[in-house]
């Protein structure tokens, strides 16, 4: 019996390097020795991004030539949504706290998940920047959050410390929030704008003493609209509440801004984006914003990297606007294809009707013929 | 060493033995799994590059358990430790709902495979304990369980950090195993 383990872990070390000689796989065998076969490793180094490998890419980010919680070289791995590099250790750490808070990948055997836009979303936030929100109350000597005994013991691990002190640190950072730093002075410049800044003059601004959550979502708002990556980031860490979703709504009074039409007497008539007067004054279907969320901003902007960090955040793909439009509408609205089919590969739905009665699919059919087959694929398949 | 050749050994003579492979993708607790039912415990993990392989004694089976890693490009050398299996556990994370469309097709892949065309398959539902974790007739849809065909299988409910409904998924494969031809 014994005999046949080895010959099988010999078989599958052999497979390994057969199947793979292409790939620079190195292999290695069980750490201890090859006669306690209850464990087995194998060493992938995978053909990069570019001519670089995506790990040497992402490391030449600020803060990424460490890992983020105890600061070992090289680290491997990453947080998808969080936008930190992790060593294996803490990765493992990361994982137990369950995909609503981190989403853990492999720089070197998760291949896929290493597109553009999500390379772009790292190069823009980074170990250093992400801590410094997230660690900034330690950064700036703060005091840690006194209410909460178990901050005030903890410090930051270092490589060699042990995996209890990273759990119990990593624990703290993310599961209690305690080192987050809620000052708005990163970097040295207030970041939080002033709200006449990026105002659209034709809103109507809440109030400037309004409580911090609906000061937090026109923040959240005009940051997506400025296509400032990472403030929208800090304000959906530091939020109390779930910014992800915030809507035009909830950003600006809109108590006067929609003009339906009242001539129709059926209450689903008002719904059709062809009944708001908004539209059709301006012929763009895109003047009407009420009920849009962040995603449906960061789609008429153009902007994949935004989408990117909206969804890693967990926007509601699919959510309709006041005339039914869900994102991929507004994507299809501007012409905006490549965008489209991001949204479609990220599981988009195209069978949603608008308020008008058609879906993404038939949107796109009426601005013309759908030269693109991609995209034509992908409106049939979703 | 000692031990384990005893163990191996012993159990060409005496206990019944099943060779089970834990599959899934990364960070749906497979080695989280394979540990609480050896050892009983919660054990602190790191991604498995490569594989563990344990005997678990239930129920006068020693089932002989392969924890496999689930990263993108190891799960093509799952299809390596195929041959002579008697059982499948596949784990899926019930909460990452991003992903069961990928946890959906690595499954299919593997039913389609000839050497496992006798293995009978478990799945565990796992993390029921992460908030948003879809119960288990979620799961059984979005993992098109219904499309099953010629083989014997069940879905649990599991959260392996509080040790839940592990021991009734190896309850129904014990059974399921000492009944059938394995």
């Amino acid at each position: 019996m014994l005999i046949l383990i080895k010959l099988l872990l010999i078989v599958i070390w052999l497979s390994v390097v057969a199947a793979s000689g292409k790939k620079h796989v190195e292999t290695r065998k069980p750490s201890s020795n090859v006669s306690s076969p209850t464990h087995g490793t194998l060493e992938i180094k995978q053909i990069g991004f570019g001519t670089d490998p995506i790990s040497t890419v992402l490391r030449k980010i600020p803060g990424n030539d460490v890992c983020a919680e105890c600061s070992t070289l090289e680290p491997e791995w990453a947080s998808l949504n969080l936008g930190i590099l992790l060593c294996i250790e803490c990765s493992g750490v990361h994982r137990n706290l369950g995909v609503h808070i981190s989403k853990v990948r492999s720089l070197t055997l998760d291949v896929k998940v290493w597109e553009p836009s999500v390379v772009e979303l790292f190069r823009l936030l980074g170990n250093t920047y992400c801590n410094s929100i997230w660690e900034g109350s330690l950064l700036k000597n703060e005091s840690v959050d006194e209410s909460n005994p178990s901050s005030t013991s903890i410090t930051k691990p270092g490589a060699e410390d042990a995996f209890s002190d990273k759990e119990k640190y990593i624990h703290a950072k993310w599961l209690d929030e305690s080192f987050i730093s809620h000052s708005v002075m990163i970097r040295g410049y207030n970041i939080i704008p002033s709200l006449n800044q990026y105002v659209d003059k034709s809103l109507i601004i809440r109030d400037a003493l309004q409580p911090e959550d609906s000061l937090n979502s026109t923040n959240i708002w005009q940051a997506v609209k400025a296509d400032n990556i990472q403030e929208v980031y800090r304000l959906i860490a530091i939020s109390e509440t779930n910014l992800v979703n915030t809507t035009f709504d909830d950003a600006v009074s809109i108590e006067s801004y929609h003009h339906a039409d009242n001539t129709h007497t059926e209450e689903k008539e008002k719904y059709r984006p062809s009944a708001c007067q908004r539209i059709k004054d301006s012929n763009d279907p895109m003047n009407c914003l009420q009920g849009c969320s962040l995603l449906h901003l960061a789609c008429q902007g153009g902007s994949i990297v935004m989408l990117e960090l909206l969804l890693q955040f967990g926007a509601d793909i699919n959510m309709p606007d006041f005339h039914g439009r869900t994102p991929l509408h507004h994507c299809i609205a501007v012409g905006n294809f490549s965008l489209t089919k991001h949204l479609l590969r990220r599981g988009a739905s195209s069978s949603i009707k608008d308020y008008g009665g058609f879906s993404a699919l038939e949107r796109t059919v009426q601005k013309g013929a759908i030269k693109d087959e991609e995209l034509f694929l992908l409106l049939n398949e979703s | 060493m000692g031990i384990l050749f005893t163990k191996l050994f012993s159990s060409l003579f005496g206990n019944k033995e099943a060779r089970i492979l834990v599959l899934g993708l990364d960070n749906a607790g497979k080695t989280t799994i394979l540990y609480r039912l050896q050892m009983g415990e919660v054990v602190s993990t790191i991604p498995t590059i490569g594989f563990n392989v344990e005997t678990v004694q239930y129920n006068n089976i020693k089932f002989q358990v392969w924890d496999l890693g689930g990263q993108t490009s190891i799960r093509p050398y799952w299809r390596c430790y195929f041959p002579n299996t008697q059982a499948i556990i596949y784990v899926v994370d019930s909460s990452d709902t991003d992903r069961l469309v990928i946890a959906k097709e690595e499954f299919h892949a593997i039913l389609e495979e000839e050497e496992l065309r006798g293995a009978v398959v478990l799945i565990f539902a796992n993390k029921q304990d992460l908030p948003g974790a879809l119960d288990a007739a979620a799961v059984t849809e979005a993992l098109e369980l219904h499309k099953i065909k010629n083989r014997q299988w069940a879905i649990f409910k599991t959260s392996a950090t509080k040790g839940e409904g592990l021991f009734e998924g190896l309850e129904w494969l014990s059974n399921t195993l000492k009944s059938g031809s394995g």
